[in-house]
Formats: C-alpha cells, sequence, structure tokens
C-alpha cells in the first residue's frame, strides 16, 4: 500500500468490488486506493486453526473468544476505515491472559492487533494485506485505584477517557489529555497513540501524564516500566512505549498523573472576517506567550455546518472564530482573558464574545465538539487529516490547505487546535465514489506534503496506523526508518505486534524521495570508527560534570572522552514558534544568556547548571525545580540529532509540539547519559520570562511540613511553578542541620506569571501559613536567584569531599514524611550528616549521606523495598563503599524491564562503545 | 422500508464508535455486535451480500432496544433504530414471521386485545427460539418465571368496559379530548387511565373514550409492517373523526407510535390525510396538561420521587421537561433527578422477554441509578416501563413504588379536596385507589387544607 507514495494515487482507479475466494464481495477498501491492485493479494484468510482457538479458550475461556463470521464482521473496522475479517477476536481479562494469548498466537506465527474502542483516525487496529487476530481490551476496563495524596490514578487499558474523568472529577482532579473521541476511546488506546486533544496546548499530550507501565509482551514477559515519580532513572521505556500503536506490546495497566481542577475557566469566542487574521492572532499570541488552555479555529465551512445542525449562535458571515479557553486562578484567568481580548482586537476581530454563564460556555464548546459531525452530514464520508505545523505557518498552512480543496473539486473544512499548529483539514467525500475517494487521497498526501516541506508533521496526535504511511518518508530518512523497524524488533522480536504500522520494513524498501541528513561531524564518526576498531570505551561529554556521578560511575578505566564542545556550535532561536535549535556543546549559561536577552528562558536548573552543556543536560534528563510548571527535560525536546554507534546520523522528532510521527526514539536518548548514541543537537521549547516570587516556608519537623504541603497541593487557587523540599539550606555551606533530631525544615515554592497573579498566591499562601509551626519568608529577587544558584551547586560541594553518597529517589508524594524519617534513621545509625531536597509534587528527591558509612548498608535495604511497594526505588547517583548494585539499577529492588532496557542497549550499541549498561 | 432503501442511512456511519458512550446493550455486553456501530456494520454487510439475512446476523439486530440513544449522540445523525426496523422487516419478508411475533400480533390484532395475558405469555414461553438467542429449555422456563414475576396483577376487566364509570360530564369545557387506551394500561393496570381521565375532567377537559386497538408498535418493532398499518387503519376508523383538540395517551410508546401513523400510511391514498391529522393531534399526557396550563394542585403529597425518562417518551417525542414540570408543580413532593435517567429500563416491550438476561442486566443499572437517590416514588410517562421497573425494583430489594407521572398528580388534586373525601373517580373497580399504589397509609398524609 505504501509502494509507490510518491505516485498520485488518482492514478490508480479502485476498483469498486472484488471477488475474493470464498466468492463473497468485498467492500471497496476506506482509504485505501492502492490496495486492490495488488497483484500479490493473498486469500482472504479464514479462522484461527482449532488447536490454537483451544488454547486461546483455555486462557481466556469459551466466551472470551470470537469467531463467527459476524463477530468478525463487527471488529474488521475502526473509527475510519474498513479492513479484513480478523481470524478471531479475543478478549483478556488479565494481563497474564493478555501474556499468554500473545505468546500463543505469535508462536503460531499469527499477527496481532490490539484495539480499545476502535475509534483511531489512522487505520491502526485494521488490516488490509495477510491475516491477523484482535486482542481487544474492552473487558480489562476497571479503575483500580484513585491515590488523591499523590494525585495518581492506576487503569486498566480498556477504561475510557471520559469514564476516568468522571470518577476523579468528583474528587477534585481531572485527566489533562482529551482527545475528540473521549467519551469512548480508551486510555490504553489514547496511550498506545500519544492521543492530544485541544488541552494539550496548555498541559501537554498524553507522554507527560504517564509515569509508568505495565505491559505484556509478545514473548510472553510481563514487564514494569517508570514507576510512581515523573523521574525515573533508566531508559526511559514507558516514554517510548507511549506513541507505539501497539507495534511493542500491550500495555495491561497504566499510572497516570491527575491535576487538580482548575478554580476558574473562562471561554472567549473572538470573530474574524478574514481567516487570515485569524490564523495570525494565534501566531501572535504564541509568539507572546500567552498559554490558554485551549485554542481552537473554526472555519465559515465549518461555522455554517454547525449552525444548521444545532443552533448555538456561531455567526454565519464570518469566514473564522476562535474559540478560546483560559483558567487558573482567578487573577491569571481575569489577566489573561484581557490579553487575550486585547490581543484579538489588535488583529482584527470584529467581535470578542465571552461566555457570561456555564450554558453560554457549553453552548460554545457544543459547537465545537459537533463540527465534524455536522460536516459528516453534508456528505456521506468525511477523511480527518491531522498534520501540524509550527505557529508562526498557520496562515501560510491554511492558504495552502484552502488551494488543494479548490484543486481537487474538494469541501474541506477546518476546525483543529490552532495553539500548537495541529490542523484537522476535514475532507468531505463518499466513499462509495471511487473517483472522489481518490481525489480525497490525492488532496491528504499533498496536505501532508506541504505540512512536512513547512517543517511540520504529517501527524500531530492521530498517529500513522495505516494511513498515514505514505507520509513517512517525507518526515524520515532510509536510515531512521530502518532504524525504528528494527527498535520494533528490540520490543516484539516475533514481528507480529500490529504489523504493516508505523514503520514495516517492506515499505522502506520501495520508499523512493525519503529526506536526507546532514552526516555526522566528522570528528564524531572518526571517534565512533577508532573506538569500534579498537575496542574502546567513548564516553560522549561536554564540560564533564557527570563523569562519575550515576550510570557513569561504572565507565571502565581507560574510556575516551568525546568532547562535544570543540564541535561548531549553533544557537537558532524561533522567535515566533519560541523554539530553539542548539547543538549539544552549547552551555545551559550560554542558552540562558543569549534567550535572556530576548526575554526568554529554557526551564532547566539541573545540578552543576552553571557549567553544564546541554547536551550532558539532554542525556541526564534531570529536569531540577521547573518541573511541576514545565515538565521534565523530555517534555521540552521537540527534536533531537544523534550519531548512533555506526557513526549514522539520525533525527528524531520535529519542530511542532505536537508530533506523533514514527517512534518516540528521542525518549529513548534523553535520560540515557550518552550510553546510547552523541547527542548533537537538539530542538527545544523555551518560554517567556515571567514575574516570579520564591517563598521559604520553614517548619520544626518533617511531620508538619508533609501535612501542610498536602494540603497546599489539594489547593487549586494556588498553582505553585516550582514545589520543593530541603532540610538544609543550600546557602549555608553544609547541611547543619543534620543528626541533632530537630532538623529545621522548609517548603520552597515559586510562584509565576504576572504581577497580580504572583502576588494573590503568595497571598493566599501567606494567610495559610499563619498556621501554627509554620514560618513564611518572602525572598528579594537578589535572595531568590541566590537562593536557586546555590540549589544547582549543593550537589557539587556535597560531593566534592570524596566521602558522600548520593541517592536519587522516586517516591510517592505523600510519602515524604516517611522517606524522610526512614533516611534519617539511616544517616543517625551510620553516625553520618543529612541532607534531602526533594521535588514533592514529582516525587523526585536526592539524598545525600557524609560521609557514607557502612552502617547505612542495612537500613537502606529495608527503606528501598518500602519504597517499592509504592511503586518508588533509590538509585546510586554517587555509590557508597561496598553498595551493591549496578548502574540504572535499583538500590535493593529488581526492575523486571532491566532485560528489556538491556535489549535497548545492545540494539544501539552493539559493541558497546559508549559503555556502562550492563544487569 | 426495504434494505436497500436504507442504505443511504447506513452509508452515514462514519464508524466514529461515539454510540459505545451510550448504548445500554453495550455496557453490559462490551462486544461491538452490541453497539450501533457493529450492527449497522451488519445491516451493512446484509445488504452489500457479504453476511446472509439469517438468524444468526439478525439476533443482534433483534437484540437492540431500538431506544435510541445512539440517535441522540450520533454525531452523523445516523437513524440506527430505522436501520434495525428496516432489517427487521426484511428477515420478515424472506424468512417469513418468526412465530413469536406472529403470536404477538395475533394476540394484539385482537378487537378485544389480550383476552388473557397467560395466553400470550404461553406463546412466547412456547415459540421464543425463532428470533432470540434463547435455545435452552431452562432459559424457557426463566422466561415464564420473568414473566409471572413481572405481571403481579392484572386487571379482571378492560378499561375500556370500566371507562364509564370514571367518565363525569364538565361543565363548560374549556377542552375536548379523545383518551386512547394503551394496552398495558387496558388490561394489566387501570391506574394511570384512571388518573390521566381524573386529571383531565378536572381541568376542565371533556374526555372521550374511543375503544381503540393496539397502536401496532409491537408489531413494528418485529417488522411486521403491514399488522401495523393495519392496526392504524383500525384506530383511524375510530379517532379520526371525533371532534376533538387533541387525542391523550398515558403511554409513550403508544404516543409515539401514533405520532408516525402519517409516515407508515404515507403511500395509502384513503388514510393518508387522516393519519397526518391524528399525528397531528396525539399527546403524552404530561405534555398536553402543561399546553393547557394544568391548574398548580394545592393538595400536598409528601414524599421523594425521581423520574425515569421513558425512551419513546423522551427520544421520540423530545418530552423531557413536561413531566418534570408536573411533579414539581406538586406541594411537598421533593424530586430528585437520578444518574442517566433517560436512559432505558430495558423493558423494550416484549424485549423484557426475549432477552432476558440482557433487558435484567440493562435493569439492574437503571435500579441501582434509582436506589441512589433514596427517592421512595419512581415516576414514569410508560405503563410498560412501570412494569419492568417494578420487577427490577422488587427483585433487587429497593423499596421504592413505581407510579405514572399523573398517578401523582391526581393524588394532589384529591389531597386538596381534603383528607378522607377522594372522588369516586380516584378508585378502581376493586376498590384501590390510586393512592394507595403509591404510598402506605393515604391518611397518615399531610393535607394542605388551607388553601381552600
Amino acid at each position: 500500500m505504501t509502494t509507490d507514495a510518491a505516485e498520485p494515487p488518482a492514478r490508480r482507479r479502485p476498483i469498486r468490488r472484488r471477488q475474493t475466494r470464498e466468492g463473497i464481495p468485498t467492500l471497496p477498501e476506506v482509504n485505501e486506493p492502492n490496495h486492490h491492485n495488488n497483484p500479490h493479494d493473498e486469500p482472504t484468510p479464514q479462522t484461527l486453526p482449532p488447536q490454537v482457538s483451544k488454547e486461546l479458550s483455555r486462557v481466556v475461556g469459551r466466551d472470551g473468544i470470537l469467531s463467527r463470521v459476524i463477530d468478525r464482521t463487527v471488529y474488521q473496522y475502526d473509527g475510519t476505515s474498513l479492513g479484513r475479517l480478523p481470524l478471531a477476536v479475543v478478549l483478556p481479562r488479565t494481563p497474564e491472559q493478555v501474556a499468554a494469548c500473545l505468546a500463543i498466537l505469535t508462536k503460531s506465527g499469527f499477527p496481532v492487533i490490539t484495539r480499545g474502542a476502535g475509534t483511531n483516525l489512522s487505520g491502526a487496529t485494521t488490516f488490509v494485506k495477510g491475516q491477523a487476530a484482535i486482542l481487544e481490551t474492552s473487558r480489562m476496563n476497571r479503575l483500580l485505584a484513585v491515590d488523591d495524596g499523590n494525585a495518581r490514578a492506576l487503569v486498566e487499558p480498556g477504561l475510557r477517557n471520559q469514564e476516568l474523568q468522571d470518577a476523579v472529577a468528583a474528587r477534585g482532579h481531572f485527566f489533562p489529555p482529551d482527545p475528540a473521541s473521549m467519551a469512548v476511546s480508551t486510555l490504553g488506546g489514547n496511550v498506545a497513540e500519544n492521543s492530544g486533544g485541544p488541552k494539550c496546548v496548555k498541559y501537554g499530550v498524553t507522554n507527560r501524564w504517564v509515569v509508568g507501565l505495565e505491559v505484556a509482551l509478545s514473548t510472553g514477559e510481563v514487564v514494569h516500566t517508570g514507576g510512581v515519580s515523573d523521574y525515573t532513572p533508566g531508559y526511559d521505556l514507558t516514554g517510548v512505549l507511549i506513541g507505539s500503536e501497539g507495534n511493542f506490546g500491550v500495555v495491561t495497566k497504566a499510572r497516570l498523573k491527575l491535576l487538580n481542577l482548575p478554580v476558574e475557566t473562562r471561554t472567549l469566542m473572538a470573530i474574524f472576517n478574514h481567516l487570515d487574521d485569524a490564523a495570525r492572532t494565534v501566531s501572535f499570541m504564541i509568539a507572546a506567550g500567552v498559554t490558554p488552555a485551549t485554542i481552537e479555529i473554526i472555519d465559515d465551512v465549518v461555522l455554517q455546518a454547525v449552525e444548521q445542525n444545532v443552533k448555538v449562535g456561531y455567526p454565519l458571515d464570518a469566514e473564522a472564530v476562535l474559540l478560546i479557553e483560559v483558567d487558573g486562578t482567578p487573577e491569571a484567568v481575569a489577566e489573561d482573558a484581557a490579553r487575550v481580548d486585547r490581543i484579538c482586537h489588535e488583529h482584527s476581530a470584529r467581535e470578542v464574545r465571552v461566555a457570561g454563564s456555564e450554558q453560554e460556555r457549553e453552548l460554545l464548546w457544543r459547537g465545537r465538539r459537533e463540527a465534524v459531525g455536522s460536516l459528516a452530514r453534508l456528505r456521506p464520508s468525511y477523511a480527518e487529516e491531522d498534520v501540524g505545523v509550527p505557529p508562526s505557518l498557520l496562515p501560510e498552512m491554511l492558504r495552502t490547505i484552502k488551494d488543494i480543496g479548490k484543486r481537487h473539486d474538494l469541501v474541506i473544512g477546518n476546525v483543529f487546535h490552532a495553539g500548537d499548529g495541529n490542523f484537522h483539514p476535514v475532507v468531505l467525500y463518499d466513499e462509495r465514489d471511487a473517483d472522489e475517494t481518490a481525489r480525497m487521497h490525492a488532496a491528504n498526501l499533498e496536505i501532508m506534503k506541504a505540512a512536512a516541506r513547512m517543517g511540520g508533521t504529517i501527524t500531530g496526535e492521530h498517529g500513522v496506523g495505516r494511513l498515514k504511511l505514505p507520509g513517512m518518508p517525507l518526515m524520515f530518512s532510509r536510515d531512521e526508518m530502518v532504524f525504528m523497524a528494527g527498535l520494533k524488533r528490540v520490543f516484539d522480536p516475533s514481528g507480529l505486534l500490529n504489523p504493516g504500522k508505523v514503520i514495516p520494513p517492506e515499505a522502506i524498501e520501495r520508499a523512493p524521495g525519503a529526506v536526507t541528513r546532514d552526516p555526522a561531524p566528522r570528528e564524531v564518526v572518526e571517534a565512533l570508527a577508532e573506538a569500534r576498531a579498537k575496542g574502546l570505551t567513548l564516553v560522549p561529554s561536554g564540560a564533564g560534570t557527570k563523569l562519575a556521578v550515576g550510570p557513569r560511575q561504572d565507565t571502565p578505566a581507560g574510556a575516551v572522552r568525546l568532547d562535544l564542545t570543540r564541535l561548531p556550535k549553533v544557537l537558532d532561536l524561533d522567535r515566533e514558534n519560541l523554539i530553539v535549535r542548539v547543538s549539544a556543546g552549547v552551555s545551559l549559561a550560554e542558552l540562558q544568556a543569549a534567550l535572556a536577552s530576548e526575554g526568554f528562558f529554557f526551564p532547566a536548573d539541573p545540578y552543576w547548571a552553571g557549567q553544564a552543556t546541554l547536551g550532558g543536560i539532554l542525556a541526564t534528563g534531570d529536569a531540577g525545580s521547573y518541573r511541576p510548571r514545565y515538565g521534565e527535560i523530555r517534555d521540552n525536546v521537540l527534536g533531537l540529532s544523534v550519531a548512533v554507534a555506526d557513526g549514522r546520523s539520525l533525527h528524531f522528532g520535529g519542530r511542532t509540539v505536537k508530533n506523533v510521527a514514527g517512534f518516540d526514539v528521542k525518549r529513548l536518548l534523553i535520560g540515557s547519559w550518552g550510553t546510547l548514541g552523541v547527542i548533537l543537537d537538539a530542538t527545544i521549547r523555551v518560554y517567556p520570562i515571567p514575574e516570579t516570587e520564591t517563598v521559604l516556608v520553614s517548619f520544626a519537623s518533617v511531620d508538619v511540613l508533609s501535612r501542610f504541603a498536602g494540603s497546599l497541593r489539594a489547593q487549586n487557587d494556588i498553582i505553585p511553578a516550582a514545589f520543593d523540599f530541603a532540610d538544609f539550606d543550600p546557602r549555608a555551606g553544609a547541611p547543619s542541620q543534620a543528626n541533632n533530631g530537630k532538623p529545621a525544615v522548609r517548603l520552597i515554592v515559586r510562584f509565576e506569571g504576572s504581577q497580580s497573579a504572583v502576588a494573590a498566591q503568595v497571598a493566599r499562601l501567606e494567610t495559610m501559613a499563619e498556621a501554627p509551626g509554620a514560618r513564611l519568608e518572602r525572598l528579594s529577587k537578589d535572595e531568590a536567584a541566590a537562593f536557586w544558584e546555590a540549589r544547582t551547586e549543593s550537589a557539587a560541594r556535597f560531593t566534592a569531599s570524596g566521602r558522600a553518597a548520593w541517592l536519587k529517589i522516586g517516591f510517592p508524594p505523600a510519602g515524604l514524611t516517611e522517606l524522610h524519617g526512614g533516611l534519617t534513621r539511616l544517616a543517625a545509625s551510620a553516625r553520618a550528616g543529612l541532607a534531602v531536597y526533594a521535588h514533592v509534587i514529582n516525587g523526585v528527591a536526592d539524598a545525600f549521606i557524609i560521609p557514607d558509612g557502612q552502617g547505612a548498608l542495612s537500613g537502606l535495604a529495608s527503606l528501598a523495598e518500602g519504597l517499592g511497594r509504592s511503586g518508588g526505588a533509590i538509585y546510586p547517583m554517587v555509590r557508597g563503599r561496598a553498595w551493591p548494585s549496578s548502574a540504572f539499577e535499583p538500590l535493593y529492588g529488581r526492575r523486571d524491564d532491566a532485560g528489556l532496557a538491556a535489549r535497548v542497549k545492545e540494539y544501539f550499541d552493539p559493541a558497546d562503545s559508549f559503555g556502562v549498561y550492563r544487569v | 422500508m426495504s434494505l436497500k432503501a436504507i442504505y443511504e442511512e447506513v452509508a452515514k456511519c462514519n464508524r466514529c464508535g461515539g454510540c459505545q458512550a451510550v448504548c445500554p446493550t453495550y455496557a453490559e455486553t462490551r462486544v461491538e455486535w452490541s453497539v450501533a456501530r457493529g450492527r449497522i456494520a451488519l445491516v451493512r454487510a446484509m445488504i452489500e451480500g457479504r453476511l446472509p439475512v439469517d438468524p444468526e446476523t439478525m439476533a443482534p439486530i433483534y437484540e437492540c432496544l431500538l431506544c435510541q440513544k445512539c440517535v441522540a449522540a450520533c454525531p452523523s445523525g445516523v437513524r440506527t433504530d430505522q436501520i434495525m426496523l428496516a432489517a427487521r422487516e426484511e428477515l420478515m419478508k424472506t424468512q417469513g414471521k418468526p412465530a413469536v411475533a406472529r403470536a404477538v400480533v395475533r394476540v394484539l390484532r385482537n378487537p378485544r386485545p389480550f383476552n388473557t395475558v397467560v395466553t400470550l405469555l404461553g406463546y412466547y414461553a412456547k415459540t421464543l427460539r425463532p428470533v432470540t438467542i434463547v435455545t435452552r429449555l431452562e432459559r424457557v422456563a426463566g422466561v415464564v418465571a420473568k414473566a409471572n414475576r413481572l405481571v403481579d396483577r392484572t386487571e379482571r376487566r378492560s378499561l375500556q368496559s370500566q371507562a364509564p364509570r370514571y367518565l363525569k360530564a364538565v361543565d363548560s369545557p374549556a377542552h375536548k379530548v379523545a383518551y386512547f387506551i394503551g394496552c398495558a394500561t387496558n388490561r394489566l393496570n387501570h391506574a394511570p387511565g384512571i388518573a390521566t381521565i381524573d386529571v383531565l375532567q378536572r381541568n376542565k377537559v371533556r374526555v372521550e373514550v374511543p375503544e381503540a386497538v393496539c397502536c401496532g408498535l409491537p408489531a413494528l418493532a418485529y417488522g411486521d409492517k403491514e399488522t401495523a398499518k393495519e392496526m392504524a387503519r383500525r384506530n383511524l376508523d375510530r379517532f379520526a373523526g371525533l371532534d376533538v383538540e387533541a387525542v391523550v395517551s398515558d403511554c409513550g410508546s403508544c404516543t409515539s407510535t401514533l405520532a408516525e401513523y402519517a409516515g407508515l400510511l404515507a403511500d395509502d391514498p384513503e388514510y393518508r390525510a387522516k393519519a397526518r391529522a391524528l399525528s397531528m393531534k396525539v399527546r403524552d399526557i404530561s405534555k398536553y396538561l402543561v399546553e393547557i396550563g394544568f391548574a398548580k394542585p394545592r393538595g400536598e403529597v409528601k414524599t421523594s420521587v425521581t423520574y425515569h425518562d421513558p425512551c419513546h417518551l423522551c427520544r421520540h417525542l423530545k418530552v423531557t421537561a413536561e413531566p418534570r414540570a408536573v411533579l414539581k408543580s406538586i406541594p411537598g413532593l421533593d424530586f430528585r433527578e437520578m444518574k442517566e435517567a433517560d436512559a432505558c429500563c430495558g423493558a423494550a416491550g416484549s424485549y423484557m422477554l426475549t432477552h432476558v438476561q440482557l433487558s435484567d442486566e440493562i435493569l439492574g443499572r437503571k435500579v441501582a441509578h434509582v436506589a441512589e437517590t433514596k427517592a421512595e416514588i419512581l415516576a414514569t410517562g410508560c405503563p410498560a416501563c412501570q412494569l419492568n421497573l417494578g420487577y427490577g425494583l422488587k427483585k433487587h430489594g429497593v423499596p421504592a413504588k413505581v407510579v405514572h407521572a399523573v398517578e401523582l398528580l391526581a393524588q394532589a388534586y384529591r389531597a386538596e379536596e381534603g383528607a378522607g373525601t377522594g372522588p369516586a373517580s380516584g378508585e378502581a373497580e376493586d376498590g384501590r385507589t390510586t393512592g394507595a399504589r403509591t404510598t402506605k397509609a393515604p391518611e397518615k398524609r399531610e393535607v394542605a387544607g388551607s388553601g381552600r
């Protein structure tokens, strides 16, 4: 089907009907213009052999397998396409059943397609060649736990997004990803597709809200990735599993992060006489750093269709409206709404209406929700495209789409997530009209080409599946496609999980016109070749700040540093889209200085921030205190260039905030400590510098602090941008309070936004801190700067002596008291000093034990065990003497994904040029 | 409508799957042929010749409740109910009438319907196999057992024959209506009918009660359009010539069927005009009361109530506010909205007997939502729902009592007249009052007499 992606599909005329071997005429394949002419088409498959059926029914019971023709008929389609009849449909109820079914089917050589609600728009759960069984997760639909204190939920894959929203809304939470299909689409499907939605412009897509997964593999293994905290040392297997479209494994459980429901929400509708003005308004808004929760654009075609269908009061004489929602604290909402209103008016908005009541708001959004359906009523079929471009190119892309529609004589409506440049052109046609269907496909391919040409993506949130395969060469080089296809085999050695999707090997062979990339710098290629030839270990490095930390403690003696700071430096700021392309050797300080002169910054302040290079920060992936508001390092990297062990230069990701083309390989590299490849440069997201204020709230005991932190976390009119804990004062030279029994402990809270929004939150916190036992201290700008700088230097200070041990700990945020108590006992028993710094909301802590002692050993085991039970873990950043555990392995805990991680390392670096990872 | 004719409607389904969120049968089975998207895919496969029109393919089509929740939720507005009916009609044509349909239709066709309810139940038990998934004997026994529990009472005489007892001369009537007695009210439970006549008369409406036959819905639901047309013609013979401003019914299903006579007989030159006229005139009782501005009762009914929206009433006729307005007009009555009030209760006519297990599962969800409100009374607007809901509440041990919404209004009007002086119109043939069905002890009720 991807055989001739470059040829215009219009030249091939699909056959309306076709006789199969069974003599039953089949439908013309929806969205599959090329399929019918395939001369090598295999015969329509029958059912599973009785032996395999019997084995399966022993696992899932007789009612867990459906194989009549009528059963298979209702599983041969998804949200957009019609495929072949599956061999059978298996409905497991437990992770063990999933694993057993996968093993039985793949052992017998049958492909398996995992399916949730079957709502995807990319043909991801249908097939048109060969045969496949469907593994449906609809019977694994429990909400296993909602943990309010930690704002986490544990779900089974078949639970619907909306069911989770309903259950947690009653407790004051929400799960930010909100795909249009959320009423029925399953969370397993959301994870597999890395779903987006309107709110992603502010909150990010699914991968920002998943902290851990349980996954059944085709080998029959069930492994657990991630944990309870936002940052888990080791390869980010969770990150690369998300968006793998059923190619890597079957998600059997997911641990999700929740947010407090915003205390206030306001919806505005800006009406424009010209579509161009509306698009330019969005570009400007993004460039100005205004981040509403949603910015949706609706064009005239859609406005009219909606008003014909449901009367919601959209203007019929306008060319476009923007539907904008702002949320947050009351002050922030008021100010953001005013800014939005001003910007819209400055860009020729005819009128800006504010929804005055919940009813009005609901009505405006009802129109948006009914948009695609209303369009669908105009013609029998529609195809919803999903391209993305950097926001500054919105006007150009919109014009291009209109042109393409005209040229192919097709009605195309536009209603989409303008804020992140994610287009959904809806092409209307009749799937029973072969000519029109062919024109639809031609138009869609042209739209993908235009997006790729503008530095955008062929798919922002729907996934590649089967239908967007022709666009893959527009995004990737042949090497990259080969690499991704190989990576699939690391997770799925059988190659039988959802084959033919995302990046099938046979498609690469026949893909002409793939992207070409600049080769990696000569120095890097040569160093890699030399390392391979001589069996050397190569350590990619920048400032060299973390060469003896974390996994790098195990770097063999005689390793050679590959100094990336000597390579030519690039620092290329795209002001309009708030992105920067920057090479690995540029130091964070250089980057921040360059950005500051333009009013921007990159949200990262890890240890050694003063010296570290961007490459090192990406390779270690630790964000520091910016996490609550801006997420992890990985959440702010849009694209990554890397030299892999054999010297090939590969690029993953792109320049758009939303991008689900191909597997998310860059997630594996971020946090890999340079053990998978050499990061050459990155395209990162930057933000306008806001007003900030930092407040310290001190307490006499961790217990009181912890309770205070708990009520602060539950507060939805105080939204801290940093929310840290320290039992020492980083500004003082050393941990001063260790071992005296009553440490003075403090919360460090930073607020960001406009002046008044910050002031209002500080005032609320002051009121809260009137509680007994709390002492609040507001830092001046200079004091705050000094504090944050001292924080980033504390690790260097503690470890400089060479006698300190350093633990990186993942913990459930509500378990701070237990964690600190355990660490204190441990340090006391070893007669050692202790310093703990934690990013509370994110469940990430650093503990320094000075000096490390043999005595610490026994307590550590039980502490690690206790943490393990709640999804936490302890990793040795600087190992104490006589501690067990190898790099990336938690202390006293075994990760069952270690084998998988080792296979990843083996795949990236078969000759072990980069060292370190050995389990 | 034939299968071919429904093809355009079928093609409108874009397979978005949104119906999964609302379909009551899918909520229980979680299998794709239990949801509109899957059922439509089966119909499409039959039309395109990929699947035979046979009982196996049709089983999921008969499993549809026709509740229309999917129609209301569908972004493309696909009329799944019409598609299901067309498919059923097609099976009738190609395979002949299934025995159960023959039985149902034969009984209902009788000018004096429901000679005995047991006769009907006997037919069900004997003839289920051809149209349902029920194949085993014990299941058939289960059906009989359920039927016995469902119909815990019948009326000895038809309401039709007893109507003169309740009809009063209304002095200088402001309105004139004909009351259409549905089969369930006629033979299983007179109370909604008596209350309907009563509240109409108290609002200065002159009521007449022509002899009706079955509205034809059961025949339609089984795909037997010809019989349905015949029923429609017979009813038109009796109702078309009357000098009334409205034809009122207490049954959501009958009302919606009468409202569709115009479409049903659109090709019948003789009856077309009459059918159109009747379809315009037919009204659900609560809607009619609101239209004429019914007198707000001053008597109190001190209890709590929740309301179940019958599918035909809320989605075919879009009557949702009116019954609530009636209930909320009653002083002392504590109205509590339940979750998913407009979800099907699983009755769906004879469905509650042809698909016992699935119907019971759907009902279980409904009962749980009723129980959550802790309301003492469950009001609704359809006698068939009443039957099923009563059975469900009893089965799950939920103490609420089921009534028709107008029964509570009638009770409030009676309370207005003073305790113990209930009018004759409030008494059923066997001496039970309608009020006695709703609360334990009528005399304990507080009565607001001050208003008089």
